[in-house]
């Protein structure tokens, strides 16, 4: 079964100038640096990681927003470019996204049906939709009730415009959707709402999704597989089970440990908080070798010079570590 | 809108005045602000109506009545507000003067503010060269006195009314340029722009369907900003007879030609002036007042 | 700094070149030059000379390049009327003209910059509100209705000053007044709001809690930090005296650039035109460069960091 969407070396670099009038010493920003993973029809994979870790750009990337520096994007076999030409405009029915900051993706100028109305005004201009009822029926499956269909933006609380951008996302059925921090804006009572929704309509509608969070519970809970983002790349991947109840990769682990509830099922070799050292990294300043070794407890003088490869440790588990690279071929069992 | 009025409710008066109240209204809308935007209803209308209520045509002459002062100084209820040095009634030709003041007023501010907002435009999609050669242009307008370049283009070509309509529409358009980058810019950078045009928008829809009406009225305000400046330019050229030639006549006009008699018949050059001074002081008070409500971010 | 300055050279120079391009643009535009600088019955000789001088019958962008020469030599023709150098009748004419600008100039620092002063430290009090009509109203008045209303009054009604002319002291009061309502109701408005704005910044009422007198915070924190856009916007002011000098002189016949160059409109005399209209861009560019290296040198913010825009 082919992938939905699949990615393969995604690059993406912005070139950072040192100062702004005479071009001294332009630094590179590897805000995406080698990407590779595919997500299957109806899945979710969620994508993890600290801000600036690129995920934003990953999410620009897939939709075909923003060119890639090198490496591809296909979405239902075809190849995603980012010209703005009318076969793009016409791909957006087929893959939408929901954005972090609801207020300011919406028009305040219109009101909420309006805002839903809009994509089927442009993609289906002939009218084979009934585009009010089609609008508003989708509305009413976010959960959105008829007196809030003629209000403004500026009206509604952050949960309903929220729900807004989602109606307008999938008013066209579209098979993939992007969600980039889609709760991350929102009063914590009103985060699980929308989760809930989401998975509803994920059920209801045979979506696909990319889910970008920083938020490891939202992940475990809605996401069949995961992949940890550091610094421009994938340093682990696999099934949402054994990445979160078995991490392998150090950063993933400090992660889960920020997260712990009490009680709770998984089994990790060391429950204690892991508190990582140093400071964030900087992405234009990316540290040799394992991006992860100047914050890492566990690095060794290899870490510093080499890159780590990919290893497969489970079926469905990969991670970009050297410990697991010399363990993997060293006793051939898992930690 | 709500909120901005919301906003200044809340700002202006700590027990809430009933919406009704006169208080209220006088607080939201002071004296002023009302009296100016009663004189500028006023005077559109007069201009709208010219030719209907002017009680003679405005190149009538009448020898016999030369040089009246209006009624109540001496003169006749015949001519209002007296003749002028060829007995041409100045109440007509004023009305007439507003009409024609007032017609390229308002086209040049038009033109001023398509101009600004296309090049604005322009200039935020495409950025690269065409938005450094935009901003250069911007401030090359910027930097030199309009008047100057007025003066060189009417130099050279000469001055027709329609050339004079696209001269003194090149004024001003800098201001709506520069708002409509740096808003377009906002918006795009803001998500809203950017969220429709991930829904499949082309880009005539993104702008003109969302942008333009969200930067529509503080385009609006600048607009109201360069109104009056087109009036008072206007006015100048034609006061030095470079601007609305005869037999056409404007208010700059009428004062130009109503100079020679100042000490004589000062009312041939004193009726124009306090209509443009009463027009433009009423505009740009609005314009400030519509400014402070719609956007106090603005300077 | 000096890379701020270099930057804002080159744009001066651009405007500059630019100007000259629009020139010489609109001359080509607007007919032959020869025919229009030299005047239409010239002998067919100075024509073919003139021609020939200024490379009229040479591929375009040749021709701009003698223009540019021409200009840079300072000869731009003869003037219609008279027949002497264009250059040198726009540069004879200059000193009339700063006898009213640079008074006018200094009236408006005078005036403008306390009243806008006075009206920001006593806001909306019947103070505040009488300077903001003043300046209101001296913004939206045109300066030749205020010019023929100060002749009404003072020449025609009163009798006390001269309705026009050079020839004396007295002669200049009512121009150098007209020019200087305009520019100090402009001043005094920037002046408000920049002090106002000062005013509101938590560093002022940091001040004042320290204990400092209201007068000291005033002085010591509020105008040097408000100072500096007022300084701009004063530098800037130069070339509202030029757009209002071409009015003012007319109003009172006096004989500066500003009565020169309308004149010279009136008579299509091409020559003087082009004198004066790059005669006041340079001037204006030079002020404009002036106001930036005093900003430069006084913004703390552009000296520290080298290059950074503000």
């Amino acid at each position: 079964m082919t992938a939905l969407l699949s990615v393969k070396n995604l690059q993406r670099h912005f070139s950072v100038e040192g100062n702004k009038e005479w071009l001294s010493g332009k630094k590179i920003l590897r805000a995406v640096d080698g990407v590779t993973l595919s997500v299957q029809r109806g899945q979710t994979l969620g994508i993890v990681g600290e801000s600036g870790c690129g995920k934003s750009t990953m999410a620009k990337l897939v939709l075909g927003l923003i060119p890639a520096t090198a490496g591809t994007v296909e979405f239902d076999g075809k190849p995603v470019t980012a010209q703005r030409n009318h076969a793009w405009r016409a791909a957006r029915r087929h893959m939408q996204m929901v954005y972090q900051d609801p207020l300011s993706a919406l028009d305040r100028r219109l009101t909420a049906l309006e805002q839903v109305t809009e994509p089927l005004q442009i993609h289906d201009k002939h009218g084979e939709i009934q585009p009010a009822i089609a609008a508003q029926s989708m509305m009413r499956a976010v959960g959105l009730t008829d007196n809030l269909f003629q209000r403004y933006p500026h009206e509604l609380s952050g949960g309903q415009r929220q729900r807004v951008v989602l109606a307008r996302a999938l008013v066209l059925k579209p098979s993939l959707l992007v969600c980039d921090e889609p709760i991350s804006a929102l009063d914590v009572s009103v985060q699980a709402q929308v989760i809930n929704l989401l998975t509803d309509l994920r059920q209801q509608l045979s979506l696909t999704m990319l889910f970008i969070s920083h938020d490891l519970r939202v992940v475990r809970h809605i996401c069949d597989e995961v992949a940890v983002m550091y610094l421009g790349r994938i340093i682990e991947q696999g099934s949402a089970k054994n990445v979160l109840s078995h991490p392998a990769h150090p950063y993933t682990r400090a992660l889960i440990s920020a997260v712990s509830t009490p009680g709770a099922k998984h089994s990790t070799a060391n429950s204690a908080r892991i508190i990582l050292k140093g400071e964030p990294p900087n992405p234009v300043d990316v540290p040799t070798g394992c991006s992860f070794h100047p914050r890492c407890a566990l690095a060794t003088a290899q870490c510093k010079t080499n890159t780590p490869v990919t290893t497969r440790i489970g079926e469905a588990h990969t991670v970009s570590c050297h410990l697991h690279t010399m363990i993997h071929h060293g006793s051939g069992s898992k930690t | 809108m709500n909120t901005t009025e919301n906003l200044s409710s809340m700002a202006v008066a700590a027990p809430s005045l009933p919406k009704r109240s006169r208080q209220y209204f006088w607080q939201e809308y002071p004296p002023l602000v009302v009296m100016s935007i009663a004189w500028i209803l006023g005077i559109f209308i007069v201009a709208a109506l010219a030719d209907l209520i002017a009680p003679y045509a405005y190149t009538a002459l009448d020898l016999k009545a030369r040089l009246q002062p209006p009624v109540g100084f001496g003169g006749s209820v015949r001519h209002l507000l007296g003749t002028d040095e060829l007995g041409r009634d100045v109440l007509s030709r004023l009305l007439t003067s507003v009409q024609v003041s007032l017609l390229i007023a308002f086209a040049s501010t038009l033109l001023s503010a398509a101009i600004g907002l296309i090049l604005g435009f322009l200039a935020a999609h495409f950025k690269g060269w065409i938005e450094q050669i935009v901003l250069t242009l911007i401030d090359f307008q910027a930097s030199i006195p309009f008047m100057i370049i007025a003066l060189a283009v009417l130099a050279f070509f000469g001055n027709t009314l329609v050339l004079f309509i696209c001269l003194m529409g090149c004024h001003g358009w800098e201001r709506s340029a520069r708002i409509t980058r740096s808003l377009t810019i906002a918006a795009n950078e803001q998500g809203y722009a950017n969220a429709v045009h991930a829904l499949g928008a082309s880009s005539w829809r993104v702008y003109f369907r969302h942008i333009l009406p969200n930067i529509a009225s503080t385009l609006i305000v600048s607009m109201t900003l360069t109104f009056p400046e087109v009036i008072l330019l206007e006015s100048g050229l034609s006061f030095l007879g470079l601007g609305v030639q005869p037999p056409l006549t404007s208010l700059g006009n009428m004062v130009g030609y109503g100079r020679e008699y100042l000490q004589t018949a000062p009312w041939i050059l004193l009726a124009p002036s306090c209509v443009i001074v009463l027009t433009t002081f009423s505009i740009s008070l609005t314009g400030d007042w519509l400014r402070d409500r719609l956007d106090p971010t603005l300077r | 700094m000096t890379r701020y300055m270099l930057s804002r050279s080159l744009r001066a120079l651009l405007t500059i070149f630019l100007v000259v391009g629009f020139a010489f643009t609109i001359l080509r535009l607007s007919g032959d030059p020869a025919m229009m600088i030299l005047s239409a019955d010239a002998p067919p000789e100075a024509i073919a000379a003139f021609r020939e001088s200024w490379g009229l019958d040479a591929p375009l962008w040749q021709q701009f390049w003698g223009y540019l020469l021409n200009i840079i030599r300072g000869n731009f023709g003869v003037s219609m009327r008279d027949g002497s150098p264009a250059m040198r009748l726009v540069l004879e004419s200059i000193p009339a003209t700063l006898a009213l600008a640079l008074p006018a100039f200094a009236l408006n620092l005078l005036i403008g910059i306390p009243a806008g002063i006075f009206a920001a430290l006593h806001r909306n009090s019947w103070i505040d509100r009488l300077v903001m009509s003043f300046s209101v109203a001296g913004h939206t008045l045109p300066s030749f209705v205020l010019g023929l209303l100060l002749v009404l009054i003072f020449a025609v009604s009163l009798g006390w000053l001269p309705s026009g002319g050079y020839r004396g002291v007295e002669h200049a009061i009512l121009p150098v007044l007209t020019l200087t309502v305009g520019g100090a109701a402009v001043l005094a408005r920037y002046t408000r709001s920049s002090m106002l704005e000062v005013l509101g910044q938590p560093y002022i009422r940091a001040a004042s809690a320290k204990g400092l007198r209201w007068s000291q915070v005033v002085i010591r924190h509020a105008l040097p930090n408000a100072a500096l856009p007022i300084v701009t916007i004063a530098g800037l002011m130069f070339g509202g005296l030029i757009a209002g000098a071409v009015v003012v002189e007319s109003v009172f016949s006096w004989p500066g650039v500003g009565r020169l160059t309308v004149s010279a409109v009136g008579n299509r005399d091409l020559a003087v035109v082009q004198a004066a209209l790059l005669l006041i861009t340079v001037s204006m560019v030079a002020t404009n460069l002036v106001v930036d290296a005093i900003y430069c040198l006084f913004d703390p913010r552009l000296r520290a960091s080298s290059g950074a825009h503000h």
